[in-house]
């Protein structure tokens, strides 16, 4: 497995991990019936400040790992690394796109701004783990 | 499920008669990573056009002997082009 591969999966399980626990808080937020934007506002500054530092000590981990390989070929950038990123780059594109459409829709009939912002953020999360399922499947799989 | 590239290849058989190269060796001659030049041996990935000269310019024969691109049967067990 090359370096950008492992941080694939480590920004991956960062943001399953994050949002996951964002959605459950925003879950009990709607059961108790605090549905007051400011009730997020810390809630999305936590998320934020979270995935920042979970991606970061990752890296500090896979890079103490692969210390030994420091420098060798695996570590570089090359075309088919590119190619990688721009075609889960694209679905990621789409798939947000997606997503900011349907908020408009329901923003049209007259959806509160708590539920326009958590539907943003959704979309925003499920984006990005769309992307980054995309790069590992094109990892193993292949192009 | 490794989806395959219609592009085939000789590289494994040409580093072997070229001094049994190693995967990494030839990745550091043509500048990409090891996990590259494996996948493209597996068929996973088929490289640029100036990757492709580069490995036949390092196994020192023609591109041709490097990679193949098998005419595709139709139904009747013709090739298109023919």
């Amino acid at each position: 497995m090359s370096f950008w591969e492992k941080s694939t999966l480590a920004v991956l399980a960062g943001i399953v991990l994050v949002y996951g626990w964002y959605g459950m808080q925003v879950m009990a937020l709607v059961s108790s019936g605090d549905t007051d934007l400011s009730a997020i506002k810390w809630l999305i500054f936590v998320t934020i400040v979270a995935l920042i530092i979970i991606v970061v000590a990752a890296h500090i981990v896979i890079a103490i790992l692969e210390k030994k390989h420091f420098g060798e070929i695996d570590d570089g950038y090359d075309e088919r690394e590119q190619l990688i990123e721009h075609r889960s780059n694209s679905t990621h594109t789409y798939t947000l796109s997606a997503g900011v459409v349907i908020t408009i829709g329901f923003a049209l009939y007259d959806a509160s701004m708590f539920t326009i912002v958590n539907m943003l953020v959704g979309f925003h999360a499920v984006a990005d783990i769309v992307k980054l399922s995309a790069k590992l499947i094109a990892y193993r799989r292949g192009m | 499920m490794v989806k395959k590239t219609r592009i085939t290849n000789d590289i494994r058989t040409l580093r072997f008669m070229t001094s049994e190269m190693t995967q990494a060796e030839l990745a550091k001659r043509v500048g990409v990573t090891r996990q590259t030049v494996i996948a493209i041996e597996q068929g996973r990935y088929s490289p640029s056009l100036e990757v492709a000269f580069q490995m036949a310019e390092v196994f020192n024969v023609p591109i041709e002997e490097v990679f193949q691109y098998p005419k595709e049967n139709n139904e009747n067990g013709l090739s298109e082009n023919s």
